[in-house]
């Protein structure tokens, strides 16, 4: 039989603690509130580029085949790399609004999925980018000693 | 009929970190930290490029001795050392609360630290208000530079 002498909330924390330990205060809510809101600014910035890539595009594909070619092209690279964080950015700012209108722990977990997803982006983009560095470096390198300098 | 705890039930945040989402937290940290470190690392070469080009300008000055050009790149060069360094400026602090953000989101999560937990988030909102200034700022002196070579262009045009 039960302890009857034990208060009925003994398993749960005097502050209300969740069983991670972390509690999501008010001034943590406010500033989730400013963040999502400056995330939503930047993904509507993201998405008016990527708008005026897509009019370009078509300024460009006027000019023939190699205007076509040059356009998809441009299009695909610099839309894919803008397109990716935009949305991600976009879906954490929509997520954290949702869960904090709501309530809704689900809806929180699929907006830090997305931060989530947006810095693991953000960090192999950089490590591409260091490794175009590293290999000019190493081709600059080559070229000179090959000109005896 | 009444539940005992029903006042926690409606005091209680029901917004509560998950499994999934510390798993979540602690992978963005170690991102985040990766790209601070980058940043640092950027903002050091950043540095020592504007004083080795601030350098020869001032030799190319020096040796120029009255030419008008080299004058004008002399006097230009200071300015343009503080424009390089105002932007430095800027940039670190933006690193700066990237660093400070995933540090303590890290700690938060592995420590179970609220006061590290408030900390992160606070970093947080900063990094995004910095980048949201400086994007309007950017935005706002794109706008004007384009004005103002616009008015030059159509000044020179009719006279």
């Amino acid at each position: 039989m039960d302890n009857q002498n034990q208060a009925l909330d003994a398993d749960l924390n005097p502050a209300g603690e969740t069983p991670s330990g972390l509690i999501i205060t008010e001034n943590i809510r406010q500033y989730w509130t400013e963040s999502r809101k400056w995330a939503m600014f930047f993904a509507v910035l993201g998405f008016i580029y990527i708008g005026f890539l897509v009019l370009s595009v078509f300024g460009i594909s006027t000019m023939g085949n190699a205007g076509i070619f040059a356009g998809v092209f441009s299009l695909l690279i610099v839309g894919g790399i803008v397109f990716v964080p935009t949305w991600l950015i976009f879906q954490f700012s929509q997520n954290l609004k949702q869960s904090l209108a709501s309530e809704s722990t689900p809806a929180l977990g699929l907006s830090f999925r997305n931060l989530r997803r947006l810095y693991q982006f953000a960090g192999i983009f950089m490590i591409i980018i260091l490794a175009i560095y590293g290999i000019m470096f190493l081709f600059m390198l080559t070229f000179l000693s090959s000109r005896g300098m | 009929m009444e539940y005992l705890d029903q006042d926690f039930q409606a005091s209680a945040s029901q917004l509560h970190p998950t499994r999934q989402i510390r798993e979540d937290w602690r992978i963005t940290a170690r991102w985040g930290n990766f790209l601070a470190i980058v940043g640092f690392v950027f903002i050091g070469i950043g540095l020592l490029a504007a004083f080795s080009l601030s350098t020869v300008i001032n030799m190319l000055a020096a040796m120029g001795g009255s030419s008008p050009e080299l004058e004008l790149l002399g006097s230009m060069g200071g300015w343009l050392a503080v424009l390089v360094l105002v932007v430095l400026a800027v940039q670190f602090m933006i690193v700066l609360f990237q660093f400070r953000f995933a540090k303590n989101l890290k700690t938060a999560v592995l420590q179970t630290d609220q006061p590290a937990f408030e900390e992160a988030w606070l970093q947080f909102r900063n990094l995004l208000r910095w980048y949201g200034i400086l994007i309007i700022a950017g935005v706002v002196f794109g706008l004007l530079a384009n004005v103002a070579m616009y008015a030059f262009l159509t000044n020179s045009l009719s006279q």
